[in-house]
């Protein structure tokens, strides 16, 4: 087959350069053929009629006279144009124009050689270059029955995707050719993508060939036939284009896999490292609607933990009222400060038969980053409850180490952002690559 | 010799992630790090990195006015 390995084929590797191009006059118009590479090739086609002929026939018999009728196609570059592409270098000796049968889409094919590698194919597809390797390797293919057609196919645990089934034909040909070109020869394809490759499978009744392309970049194609009129720049994605932002948005992910791992690892020793104790619980009565209430100040109680979250619950049995406390706790030393103001409220009753209730006769208040030393409570109570005078009460408990479970939800948040917004660009540009084929994951069934 | 040949097959220089995609890994992994770094300071000295209402923490706030 063609070219297929990139090891040199030493047995043709000549010890001193020879002339090889053989010159002719073409049967259908006279005009001067020249054939570069004699032993390599099987046909051609002239560059002035687009007769195609059969170099290996000693009277150069035509075999298609059709690529007569088609012009405008040009090209990029002459035939016999050298280039290094790969770190090889390699000369164009054919150009052939192809076409989707369904759709008449066309591509451009420019046929490679090196004497020492063979051949190579350069596709020029909307725009886009990809450097073909005819392989001999048979990937493993995957269907979801038998008979169904392949949606997947895997070269050395490397996965492809389907994304183009269909049928080609040649629309136009000229140069030197490893095979009879036929006018109007079909075949049927496949391509497969795992950017920034595309493996294609040719197929008609007597061969089926893969094909290895490997998507390169318009600068570096301008680079290697040192083209001086830059090249037109495609307006959207190739089918095997790479994305920075598809490989950007999966690594991210697994450092996101890798961050939550760890914050979890360290929630769950922050739950160990931080046992919540209670240092001191009291109740105390109020009086409803009494505007003159002296303040409350508690007994001294201590925080032993050098630096701590403190905790202050209230409970009260309020009932369709609420109590608001507020207060500071105080630190016996050094009189620092810190102000609370929290309200216990609960309301319930009865609406068109059913029952209903909100608010609740507990509630807490967290203060952050408490050193260690002797403390109190200095409370102020305000009552809504204007239907009674009896003396109510309230209960509170002081806890040290008290879990600020917020915090793992807080630095989830922050890891999440950039990913989420990576996400977002990802399969947006996903799904514009794909936007062009039928078998896009994006696409739903019903479309 | 697979190994060869899956290298030689797939060897596109191409198929890493540009400079402009490292900058922003990078920033990811540092900003990564100083939260978790918060996390564990927060745990250790029972900091709340944000309050539940929205408001900023709770500070000393000097002497208290009902102070013995």
């Amino acid at each position: 087959m063609a070219g297929e390995s990139d090891k040199p084929n030493l047995e043709r590797e000549p010890e001193k350069p020879k002339p090889m191009a053989r010159t002719f006059s073409c049967p259908g118009c006279g005009g001067n053929v020249v054939i570069r590479f004699p032993g390599a090739v099987l046909s051609c086609a002239c560059e002035f009629c687009h007769v195609v002929i059969d170099v290996t026939d000693s009277n150069y018999r035509i075999i298609e006279g059709f690529f007569y009728k088609m012009k405008g196609y040009e090209p990029f570059v002459p035939l016999g144009t050298r280039a290094e592409l790969k770190g090889k270098t390699w000369e164009v000796i054919g150009y052939m124009v192809r076409s989707d049968v369904a759709s008449s889409y066309m591509w451009e094919e420019y046929l490679l050689f090196n004497p020492y590698y063979g051949f190579r194919w350069l596709t020029n597809n909307g725009k886009h270059w990809n450097f073909v390797t005819m392989i001999k390797d048979k990937p493993s293919e995957t269907k979801l029955f038998s008979g169904a057609y392949v949606f997947s196919a895997s070269l050395y645990e490397r996965k492809f995707k389907l994304y183009y089934r269909g049928a080609a034909k040649v629309e136009f040909v000229t140069g030197e050719f490893y095979w009879k070109v036929k006018a109007d020869s079909r075949v049927e394809m496949s391509d497969f993508v795992s950017p920034p490759y595309m493996l294609s499978c040719e197929q008609d009744k007597s061969e089926k060939v893969w094909s290895l392309s490997e998507y390169v970049s318009i600068d570096e194609i301008e680079s290697a036939f040192k083209l001086e009129k830059p090249l037109p720049r495609p307006m959207n994605y190739a089918p095997n284009q790479p994305i920075a932002d598809t490989k950007v948005s999966s690594q991210i992910s697994r450092m996101l896999l890798g961050a939550f791992l760890l914050l979890l690892a360290l929630q769950f020793w922050q739950v160990c490292y931080n046992p919540e104790t209670v240092v001191y619980s009291d109740a105390q009565a109020y009086r409803p609607n009494d505007k003159n209430a002296p303040t409350y100040t508690t007994k001294t109680f201590e925080l032993t933990r050098p630096v701590s979250g403190v905790k202050l619950s209230f409970r009260s049995d309020v009932d369709n009222s609420w109590l608001y406390l507020s207060g500071e706790l105080v630190n016996d030393d050094t009189g620092e400060t810190y102000p609370f103001g929290e309200t216990v409220e609960y309301y319930s009753g009865y609406d068109g038969g059913e029952g209903w209730s909100e608010g609740s006769r507990t509630v807490s208040k967290f203060i952050s980053a408490v050193p260690k030393g002797k403390y109190y409570l200095n409370i102020d109570s305000e009552s809504g409850d204007f239907r009674t005078q009896t003396p109510q009460q309230y209960s509170l408990a002081v806890s040290q180490g008290a879990q600020v479970n917020g915090n793992f939800w807080w630095v989830l948040a922050g890891l999440l952002v950039a990913p989420v917004l990576s996400w977002i660009v990802a399969y947006s540009a996903d799904s514009i690559r794909w936007a062009d084929s039928d078998y896009s994951p994006y696409r739903s069934s019903e479309s | 010799m697979i190994d060869d040949r899956r290298s030689r097959l797939f060897s596109a220089k191409n198929d890493g992630i540009d400079l402009r995609g490292k900058v922003w890994l990078s920033m990811y992994a540092l900003w990564a790090c100083y939260l978790l770094y918060s996390f564990v300071i927060c745990a250790v000295n029972g900091e709340q990195m944000m309050d539940a209402s929205g408001n900023h923490k709770n500070r000393p706030q000097g002497k208290g006015i009902y102070h013995k």
